[in-house]
């Protein structure tokens, strides 16, 4: 949540806090902000602003898949279903638009042929079954479901990855490197710099 | 004489700053139009040192505006949502061009220009490359050689803060420099591996007006060493990298000789038919559309290649019914741009215990090596390749397949190094090549707007298709592997080094401007932007303009003092 875009009418309650830990005088580590956001009952902050609510939810669900929680936060976490449902109310043009809808139109569609319910009813087995069949990026993208998650997965990794949790706590961000310095000691244990 | 300023200076991109420091350092009082709004260092960088998630949406512009706004403008690489107030909106700045000859005019109006987007890159051009139109008969003789320009390039290197190594290649003269940026280890193995399979190459690390280490004289103007952040086009408030609001402007600000004049677009130049000089500029307000005459002693057109040229076409009189100092015919002709989008990319398979730190806003150079001791059957002139290596982030996961908790786990890691190469070629002066003021078409303050034709000939292409090759041959010469050619056609415009179409040359019947810049027609008026260029060459032209305009306007000065302008 903390990724999101702060417009002039919409804050997120993480920033609300943040806001109100500023006038407070007290700084209140990102790390803990979450949670207290998280303590906050649902409120109109969480309603999609151009997805209805099952298409919020399908999209939810499917970042989760993408990008899950492990040790590190996931795309849920990171308010990538937020930052995506925000990105095609304001940003998006009105012919991405109506792809994505169609394209959430067409893995129901599929969810129905396969498992005989709409997809978030489906089991988590046949919601990744269902992912991996579309999720052909290695193979030769032959229809339109598998072109459309392409697109899909592309905007959930890079809306991740330049995502603050993403970017600053998955991978290192650096925001003034200093010196360039083109060859140093690389481990396993070490991280990515996300740009 | 009773003017107004002693000199005007049109347009404040890398050539008209340099033309106001020179002249206002020479006690001349300068008169800068800027036909865009003024931009304050440091403050007006909006984007500056913001991380992605900082940015709305990203950095991502919405669809709708770059496809109404932006839609040339989008090609450039630089574009994006924290840079996008420096670019144009191709809406309000229309040009035309025929449907089948695309050229992408990217253009910045504002306080700096285009100094401030530019990729920064400085090489010198070589004898050889003053000398290469005279050697072959495309284009016409430069009236300059290097020993003409050189000390101008240390005079502008030193300013400018130039990084780079020295190498004592006679294709691309070494300069004053800061010292230079790191390769990295992938980048070292290519060079050690070409140099050594192909002794007649060599791969140095690129050359940038970037301050490695300032000296008193950059620290004096307010700049700082480079961060490595790079995001230079958002503006950098260290002034670490060369722009005219970094390190021109300032400098010319404290002699107190300079006024500036934002918003203000020149329509035309004044030409007195009985005195024979130029007498001044008609400015149009930009917001007001208020149109006002401004004199000057001497006026420095420095408003980019074809905006100059634009504005010289416009300026119509009894002596120069075509164009003002366009006796010649030639005003317009020979447009000329840098071939690119040819190369190669490739994996490294070792070094997977090393990596990299900071964002290097430079990469390595491999200059050219065609056409030097021996000539090349296939085409004429040459070539040199832009680069470097790197381990790609998560933006490999495009092309990745795979979800969940595996692909996040790979995407922790950095990728395989890889490597790429990409030419810059030269491109032969042509008259084919032209721009021309439409006769119908005006742009909203009633200025004709340019027509623009600009096409790929025979030796481009042939030499497009060496570039791909010799690309791919050297990165499999290194011991890489998934070596990947390419050779797309690019639109000309798109390296963004438009250049020619005002030439210089030392005959009036064949050229715009003499030797200093001056136009031969009208000896108060001079040009000393890209549009001067009687070849490309193949390196980045920038510094060339510096240069130039340094030298012109030292000359500018001495004629004014001896009484002869």
């Amino acid at each position: 949540m903390g990724s999101l875009i702060k417009t002039d009418q919409k804050f997120s309650r993480r920033e609300a806090i943040k806001s109100a830990g500023l006038l407070l005088g007290v700084s209140i580590p990102l790390s803990q902000l979450d949670i207290l956001a998280s303590s906050f009952a649902a409120s109109k902050d969480d309603d999609p602003q151009f997805l209805g609510r099952k298409n919020f939810i399908l999209l939810q669900q499917i970042s989760d898949l993408v990008i899950p929680r492990t040790d590190t936060p996931g795309a849920i976490d990171a308010g990538v279903h937020i930052f995506i449902d925000l990105m095609l109310n304001e940003w998006a043009s009105e012919e991405t638009k109506v792809k994505y809808l169609a394209g959430f139109k067409d893995i129901n569609n599929m969810a129905k042929i396969s498992f005989d319910a709409s997809f978030i009813d489906c089991t988590k087995t046949q919601k990744i079954s269902l992912i991996e069949r579309l999720d052909a990026a290695n193979a030769k993208f032959d229809n339109d479901s598998q072109i459309f998650f392409r697109d899909l997965k592309w905007f959930i990794i890079s809306g991740y990855y330049s995502s603050e949790e993403g970017a600053s706590v998955e991978l290192n961000y650096d925001r003034m490197p200093g010196k360039y310095q083109g060859c140093l000691p690389f481990s396993e244990k070490d991280k990515a710099w996300s740009s | 004489m009773n003017s107004d300023f002693d000199a005007i200076v049109v347009g404040s991109g890398i050539s008209g700053g340099w033309a106001i420091k020179e002249l206002t350092e020479r006690g001349l009082k300068v008169l800068l139009i800027e036909r865009g709004p003024e931009t304050i260092h440091g403050e007006d960088y909006i984007g500056e040192g913001k991380a992605p998630w900082e940015l709305p949406y990203h950095g991502a512009i919405p669809e709708d505006t770059l496809s109404k706004e932006y839609v040339i403008q989008q090609q450039c690489y630089a574009l994006n949502d924290a840079t996008k107030q420096f670019f144009v909106n191709d809406h309000q700045h229309p040009y035309i061009t025929k449907k089948d000859k695309p050229f992408s005019w990217i253009r910045g109006y504002q306080l700096g220009g285009r100094s401030l987007l530019w990729y920064r890159q400085s090489y010198r051009w070589s004898e050889m490359d003053f000398a290469a139109n005279k050697l072959d008969g495309y284009g016409i003789d430069w009236p300059i050689r290097y020993r003409d320009i050189a000390p101008w390039y240390d005079h502008v290197e030193t300013f400018a803060g130039i990084s780079g190594s020295k190498e004592g290649l006679e294709q691309l003269p070494d300069g004053q420099f800061l010292p230079p940026m790191e390769m990295n280890c992938v980048e070292l193995e290519v060079k050690k591996q070409i140099e050594h399979q192909f002794p007649d190459r060599s791969m140095i690390i690129g050359r940038c007006a970037h301050l490695t280490e300032p000296t008193k004289e950059h620290l004096e103007l307010g700049r700082g060493q480079c961060q490595s952040r790079d995001q230079c086009e958002r503006g950098c408030s260290f002034g670490a990298y060369f722009s005219t609001l970094s390190a021109t402007l300032p400098a010319a600000k404290r002699t107190n000789n300079l006024t500036i004049l934002t918003d203000s677009i020149v329509q035309s130049v004044v030409y007195d038919d009985t005195k024979k000089r130029a007498t001044g500029v008609r400015v149009i307000d930009a917001i007001t559309n208020e149109r006002r005459e401004l004199s000057a002693r001497i006026i420095f057109l420095c408003a980019s290649t074809l905006g100059s040229t634009q504005i010289m076409l416009n300026s119509r009189s009894a002596s120069f019914p075509n164009g003002i100092a366009n006796s010649s015919g030639c005003l317009g002709l020979n447009l000329m741009d840098h071939i690119f989008e040819s190369g190669a990319s490739a994996e490294y398979p070792g070094f997977k215990d090393k990596y990299f730190k900071g964002r290097r806003p430079n990469g390595i150079y491999i200059p050219r090596y065609h056409n030097i001791s021996s000539r090349d059957e296939r085409f004429l002139r040459g070539f040199g390749f832009q680069g470097g290596g790197k381990r790609p982030s998560w933006q490999r996961a495009k092309s990745m397949p795979g979800i969940g908790v595996n692909l996040k786990e790979q995407l922790r890691k950095p990728g395989s190094w890889t490597f790429s190469l990409g030419g810059f070629g030269e491109m032969l002066p042509d008259k084919r090549n032209r721009v021309w003021l439409d006769e119908n078409l005006k742009d909203k303050w009633g200025i004709p707007v340019l027509n623009i034709e600009c096409t790929l000939r025979d030796n481009e292409k042939r030499m497009l298709k060496v570039m791909s090759e010799d690309a791919k041959e050297m990165l499999e010469a290194s011991g890489m592997i998934n070596v990947k050619p390419y050779n797309n056609s690019a639109p000309p415009g798109l390296a963004i080094h438009e250049m020619g179409t005002a030439r210089m040359g030392h005959d009036p019947k064949t050229s715009v401007l003499n030797k200093y810049n001056q136009a031969h027609d009208v000896p108060n008026l001079f040009v000393t932007d890209g549009s001067c260029m009687a070849s490309s060459a193949c390196q980045n032209p920038s510094l060339t303009y510096m240069a130039l305009t340094a030298r012109a306007s030292a000359k500018a000065v001495e004629m004014l003092q001896e009484g002869i302008l």
